[in-house]
């Protein structure tokens, strides 16, 4: 009894006693991590396990308190355990500096805790863990910040919602036309330069092709197939020509900013509707004049906050890409890393050059930053406040009082100030038709048979959309096996259509996650993008859902949290804020609901004790 | 050729340490905080807490105030002090432990009550930008570390032994006993003679600690008497000569101490007297041989009957005191002289003397000294005295919270008190007044004046006939021109007026989108800035009017009143004010939202846009400066760039003026029925709170805090709240499980919900650091078991 000690005495006598043998699972050791696992230890929990993945970086020093710039580097749950460690050396703590999607953590792996409690960064992992612990049936305490504002929630398998029981906002993605062809916001210039930089610097991904796009369907003159067959560009990839030409900058700009725009302005039923972009020259650019000295080079404020002047983005442009060649020249590729210099000045630079051709505003290195990092503002106060919650929260799982743990928010502003915390009025429902946590998960995917390969199908729709890691895909009443989780068995599929499998319109699929311990049935239907800014493909678990709403726009409050051109480069406790139309006041429970209410009048509806 | 490289490696570190949080608060948000000076009284787990969210992000620095030793509750709470410091002061532990988490952060303690500080710094608090308080009682009895100095003049020989018990030097028994051990360290240092004196600026000393015969540990009471009896016998036995200076009163006790020195010193206009029978106490027999040694036994026995309290020049006439002085540094001098008096005495012939003189009455005490204890503790311990004295005590329990947030109020520095106490969390602001430029509100609709565009954009607007345009001209216009034309069209159909209702923003839409021309196959292809132009009805053409909480700051009696104390946020408003009235509008913002349009005919309109904007900043600039000029202000407190941001978010300022914390306590009548009418309000809490902050004042401890009080202390807890709320006139009872809950807690602090407070509070210093975003007004309330939290204006 001799732990009961740390253990603080206004809880319960009950809770206090399940403290200190409950072993829990922190999954995350950043912000919302290091708080929960502080508060952790001062309640008197013995038993704790920690994973993550990530290293220490400089940005996290500013809310990360467990960690300190002698630290930069080093595995955030292997530092994060030894600074708890030193502040009670008789607690059981044990680091694991991994995915926690790694096959190494299965069901089993969670069945031996208590108690999970997620500190994540990123919508695949939550939902990955969200899985697992519906498989493992251990209490899952989810949360996020994001600014000012966050959340918690309890997810227990048979009485409550699950993490995925709600379809979220998808994770706003462009069509490969308006990167490659037809640009019109800043946002659609910097991903164009991100996916320039991994051409030349990074990982190949065809997916990524940074040259105009001569398949755009509005491209296409009535009748004919293209304007013209690939151009006379030989076809050998961007890399291998910037290797043969040992990435001359003056080379490359004239291609990337001359060239392929001149082509652009061949395609002309583009330009029926549009401004068309002004190609660029090397020499234009470097001795573009007229815009101005910057003040201050030496101030980093400066140079961050303000718009660099064409003449200087054509310098950087140079003077980067002859720092990445040398960064490059041993190793095989370089990863796009938003605080990474150079990495970070060569976007600046090729989206503001964009943007310039194509007359759309130019942003600043810091508004870049924000939009490539795909940066969620974070600060201490407001991950204090969330893991507090999530402990509370703690407390009340162990003693199985599932129904007094709602999902509690943060909200940003004080100004409806009666709930800067508020918490639903009771625990949300599961979705009978959640095609993760029904007793017979089910979806229907919109899909072009005669067009998706099966190797895409996987990737792009089971991996990416449905968050599965290691699929076996049977189709139904014929035993066909279309994907196996074992490597290299079904191989042969890849490259075909799903119809040359005889999938088609009413098929249905048999996929199997044994790591998550996951099956799910999904429902092929035809389906072909008609307009341009169709998706290629659409995942709807109830098919009344269909006429819903669309994505919501990630522009809400002038910040675009949600951008995200398709990977996942978010900072830490992103937190998918989702928006409708429900009114914030009411404290009830609901479906979903805004963080940040509507800002109307001021405090006047604030009670006011006193008149003065 | 390289990419330019920041000057010092060390600034483009900490920008990219504050990366994610300048996106809250941008540069100069982060400038204010790292000028900023921030004071936490009491290093409590709530208090460390708090610290962190502030310390990481940057403060310029803090200093902690905080006379408490570190407790095993500590440690079990609080994260910033370790396992092995118990004992030392939490100032220092916690101080050293913040400073680790942020290089960049200044840090420094004063292991000292915030009370002591008050009375011998009186202006300590000023010099932050906010004080934070944690666990700070309304009132408490003092408790302080060094309660006597002692310091020797080598020259003169002579010993000066200052009684310095903020406020007014109550003996209790540390007290004494420090006295006892200052005497001896006199004794050691072979001293000529021995002044004693008083730090206190009005009184030698308010005599024995009541609280010490108030509601005693009858152990503790026997302790104090024997240690009373003891210092007694020392001062009075004491070999070197002994001189009291009384600075201030000196009742009952203070008058005992003084009477047993040799020669006494007193300032004008105090009191000085036996006073115990007025207090319902019989001085003990020595007490009285003290007096009557000095004044005689006819006069003594008048003053002791009486129990009278005697004015300076009384006491002289009487003998009672043997000089008059202005003030104690008079009174100290007026002492060496009369310690120079013995300078061709030998001192062991005038310590024998003295011995002989004072013998009898010593020997009388040493007789009896059992007896004495016995007599006394009987006394106190009697129902009646005790009576007696919880009268006497309130007046001469020490106010904290009150006079800090009084001070504070008149220096203008905003004062953030907090408390977390079980499930159970609140936090107070206390801001005289605070201004906002950036508000950073959750949507701003494009401030684009379609409706009365200034001359320069009229012309500009004008010269553009959308309908006439060629086919690639048309899809290269911005969005702004083609509403503003139709918008002008929509106006000659309708009596010059703009569509305001739905359905006239649809009849204008519709105008826009009818407007192409349609192509070879008759289809009507609208291009993407028409799109927007549509998009645009219904946001951009609101007319200009000025946010009524701006016109309220216009109106504002330090707007139209300044004087030379005046900040520059109200010298800019006069300025805005002036512009407003000039120009029936506020400045325009100057930003143009991004659209679909040629470089050149945006940056026109661009430019159109951030001209007038710098125009009017510069108007409100020149007027600001001359404003500050004719008050005789610096000339460099109004700058350009603050000038423009200011104009910028003209429509978005606010204000907040505050209520003071010891008005709100001081008050008599609060209507709480429409809250109380509700079960689950919020309102409960704040009559927990000031019910559990006058059980700590008048009990010294959290109710519940002892195992064995719980039930006794519901009790008290309850009867204090409802005598609170009949002060307030209020009918309502408090439901009592909120009682139980609270007593249950025995004050103890929950991490957890330290930590959601702490994360709370350091939120809102950081608004009131930088200025930015609305800080909440003005008490908080947190209830962990619902998680459910309000916000009351107090
Ligand atoms: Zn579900």
């Amino acid at each position: 009894m001799a732990d009961l000690l740390s253990v603080p005495h206004s809880l319960s006598q009950k809770i206090r006693e399940l403290i200190p043998k409950s072993k829990v699972l922190v999954v995350g050791a950043g912000g919302i991590g290091c708080e929960v696992l502080k508060n952790l230890a001062l309640s008197g929990f013995q038993e704790i396990e920690i994973i993550d993945l990530d290293t220490i970086d400089v940005s996290n020093l500013n809310r990360q308190f467990l960690f300190r710039k002698e630290h930069v580097g080093k595995s955030k749950a292997v530092v994060a355990r030894e600074s708890i460690l030193s502040y009670n050396p008789d607690i059981n703590i044990k680091a694991y500096h991994d995915s926690v999607m790694s096959q190494d953590y299965g069901v089993n792996f969670f069945k031996r805790f208590r108690l999970v409690l997620n500190a994540l960064d990123n919508r695949a992992a939550r939902n990955h863990v969200n899985r697992m612990c519906l498989a493992a049936d251990v209490p899952l305490i989810e949360s996020g910040t994001s600014g000012y504002s966050g959340q918690v929630e309890l997810i227990k398998k048979g009485v409550t919602q699950c993490y995925e029981c709600q379809p979220k906002p998808p994770q706003r993605s462009f069509p490969g036309c308006t990167i490659r062809n037809t640009p019109s916001e800043p946002v659609h210039c910097i991903v164009w330069a991100k996916h320039l930089f991994n051409q030349l610097f990074g990982e190949e991904d065809p997916d990524q092709d940074v040259s105009p796009d001569t398949e755009d369907p509005e491209a296409k003159v009535d009748g004919e197939h293209s304007v013209t067959d690939t151009g006379n560009i030989k076809r050998t990839s961007t890399r291998q020509w910037a290797q043969e030409i040992n990435y001359d900058p003056q080379k490359l700009f004239d291609k990337f900013f001359k060239a392929d725009i001149e082509y652009l302005l061949s395609m002309e039923n583009l330009w029926k509707t549009r401004k068309p972009p002004v190609p660029l020259s090397w020499q234009q650019a470097a001795s573009h004049s007229g815009d101005g000295e910057m003040e201050d080079e030496s101030d980093i404020r400066t140079t961050d906050m303000k718009v660099w002047p064409l003449s200087k983005c054509a310098k950087v442009f140079a003077s980067t890409i002859s720092q990445l060649k040398t960064d490059l020249a041993d190793r095989n590729f370089l990863v796009w890393d938003k605080d990474d210099k150079p990495a970070m000045d060569f976007v600046t630079a090729c989206a503001n050059i964009r943007a310039q051709i194509f007359s759309i505003q130019q942003k600043s290195r810091f508004e870049i930053k924000s939009i490539a990092g795909n940066i969620i503002p974070a600060i201490a106060t407001a991950n204090a406040m969330i893991a507090g919650l999530v402990v509370l929260h703690a407390f009340r799982v162990l003693n199985e009082e599932y129904e007094k743990c709602p999902a509690v928010y943060l909200r940003k502003k004080s100004v409806h100030s009666k709930f800067i915390l508020a918490a639903d009025k009771q625990v949300s429902i599961a979705n009978p038709s959640c095609y993760v946590c029904s007793p017979k998960p089910f979806v229907n995917v919109f899909v072009n048979v005669e067009a998706m390969t099966v190797k895409e199908f996987e990737n792009e729709l089971l991996k990416k959309h449905l968050n599965m890691v290691a699929p076996d895909v049977v189709l139904d009443g014929k035993g066909v096996v279309v994907i196996s989780s074992e490597e290299g068995e079904m191989q042969a599929n890849d490259d075909k259509q799903l119809i040359e499998l005889g999938i088609v319109d009413g098929s249905i699929l048999k996929c199997d996650d044994f790591l998550q311990n996951y099956e799910l049935t999904v429902a092929v239907n035809q389906y072909e993008a008609k307009e341009k800014d169709d998706p290629l493909y659409k995942v709807v678990a109830n098919k009344d859902e269909l006429k819903a709403k669309e994505p919501a726009n990630g522009k809400e409050n002038g910040v675009d949290n949600n951008q995200n051109d398709g990977n996942d480069e978010s900072d830490d406790d992103l937190m998918l804020i989702e928006y409708d139309e429900e009114d914030p006041q009411e404290g009830s429970s609901s479906k979903k609901r805004r963080i940040n209410p509507p800002q109307d009048n001021d405090e006047d509806d604030d009670l006011c004790v006193i008149e003065d | 050729m390289s990419s330019p490289s920041p000057k010092s490696p060390e600034q483009s570190d900490k920008s990219k340490k504050y990366d994610r949080q300048l996106r809250l608060w941008g540069d100069h948000g982060q400038r204010l905080l790292e000028n900023s000076k921030v004071c936490l009284i009491n290093a409590t787990a709530l208090g460390t807490e708090i610290l962190k969210s502030l310390v990481l992000p940057g403060i310029g620095s803090f200093t902690i105030v905080d006379g408490e030793k570190i407790s095993e509750e500590d440690i079990g709470s609080n994260f910033f002090l370790e396992n092995d410091s118990i004992g030392l002061s939490r100032a220092q532990v916690a101080t050293q432990s913040l400073l680790e988490l942020n290089p960049d952060v200044r840090g420094d303690y004063i292991d000292e009550s915030p009370e002591h500080v008050m009375a011998h710094t009186q202006d300590f608090f000023n010099k932050f930008t906010v004080v934070i308080a944690t666990a700070l009682p309304e009132k408490r009895f003092s408790s302080d570390a060094k309660l006597v100095a002692v310091s020797v003049n080598d020259k003169s020989g002579v010993a000066t032994l200052t009684l310095q018990r903020p406020p007014v030097n109550s003996l209790n028994l540390e007290l004494l006993t420090d006295i006892s051990s200052g005497l001896t360290e006199i004794e050691k240092a072979k001293c000529r003679g021995v002044i004693l004196t008083s730090s206190a600026e009005s009184v030698f000393s308010a005599g024995l600690d009541i609280f010490e015969v108030y509601k005693p540990n009858p152990e503790r009471l026997n302790h104090f008497w024997k240690v009373l009896q003891d210092t007694w016998l020392k001062l009075y036995g004491f070999p070197y000569a002994t001189v009291a200076v009384i600075n201030g009163h000196a009742p009952a006790g203070g008058c005992l101490l003084a009477l047993s020195c040799e020669y006494r010193i007193m300032s004008k206009n105090y009191t000085i007297g036996l006073n115990e029978t007025q207090l319902g106490l019989v001085a003990p027999k020595w007490f009285i041989a003290s007096m009557r040694n000095v004044i005689g036994q006819r006069q003594s026995e008048l003053a002791l009957t009486a129990g009278r309290l005697f004015k300076t020049d009384e006491a002289l006439s009487l003998g009672l005191v043997d000089e008059v002085v202005d003030n104690k540094e008079e009174g100290i001098s007026k002492a060496e002289q009369f310690l120079s008096r013995f300078r061709n005495i030998a001192p062991e012939v005038r310590g024998m003397t003295k011995q002989l003189v004072r013998e009898d009455t010593i020997k009388d005490l040493m007789k009896t000294r059992e007896q004495d204890l016995n007599t006394f503790v009987q006394y106190a311990l009697n129902p009646k005295v005790q009576e007696y004295l919880e009268k006497y005590m309130q007046a001469l329990k020490t106010k904290v919270l009150i006079p800090l947030s009084r001070h504070l109020w008149d220096a203008q520095v905003p004062l953030v008190v907090c408390r977390s106490i079980g499930f159970l969390g609140y936090i107070r602001l206390q801001v005289k007044e605070h201004t906002v430029i950036e508000t950073h509100p959750d949507s701003e609709n494009p401030d684009l004046r379609l409706d009365k565009p200034w001359p320069a954009l009229k012309e500009h607007l004008d010269s553009i006939n959308v309908a006439t345009l060629d086919q690639k001209t048309r899809s290269h216009i911005p969005a702004i021109v083609i509403l503003y034309y139709y918008l002008n069209k929509y106006k000659e159909f309708h009596d010059g007026n703009v569509p305001r209702t739905r359905a006239e923003k649809d009849v204008l839409r519709k105008m826009i989108r009818d407007s192409p021309i349609p192509d070879e196959h008759g289809v009507k292809v609208l291009e993407e800035n028409f799109e927007e132009a549509i998009h645009y009805v219904n946001t951009c053409l609101n007319p200009q009017t000025i946010p009524s909480n701006v016109q309220t700051i216009l109106d504002d009696d330090s707007c139209i009143n300044l004087t030379q104390n005046s900040s520059p946020f109200w010298v800019m408003c006069a300025a805005l004010r002036e512009l407003v009235q000039s120009e029936g509008a506020l400045p325009v913002s100057g930003s143009l939202p991004d659209m679909a349009a040629d470089t050149n005919s945006y940056i026109t309109l661009q430019q159109l846009y951030y001209k007038q904007a710098q125009l009017q900043a510069e108007a409100v600039f020149r007027r600001a400066s001359q404003i500050a000029r004719n008050l005789g202000l610096p000339q460099d407190i109004i700058t350009e760039s603050e000038v423009k941001l200011f104009c910028k978010h003209a429509n978005e300022l606010h204000l907040i003026r505050g209520c003071c914390i010891a008005d709100e306590y001081e008050r008599t009548s609060l209507d709480l029925t429409s809250y109380l009418e509700d079960p689950d309000s919020l309102m409960f809490y704040y009559i927990t709170l000031r019910g559990l902050e006058r059980f700590i004042s008048e009990f010294n401890t959290y109710p519940g805090q002892f195992d064995d009080q719980v039930e006794p202390d519901v009790l008290k807890l309850k009867s204090i709240i409802s005598k609170l709320l009949s002060e307030w006139n209020c009918s309502h009872a408090l439901r009592d499980e909120r009682v139980h809950e609270v007593c249950r807690y025995g004050g103890a602090e929950l991490h957890s919900v330290s930590a959601i407070l702490g994360g709370c509070a350091a939120h809102e210093v950081i608004k009131l650091i930088t200025h930015q975003y609305k800080p909440l007004n003005n008490a908080f309330f947190y209830d962990a078991i619902t998680s459910n939290s309000a916000t009351f204006c107090l």
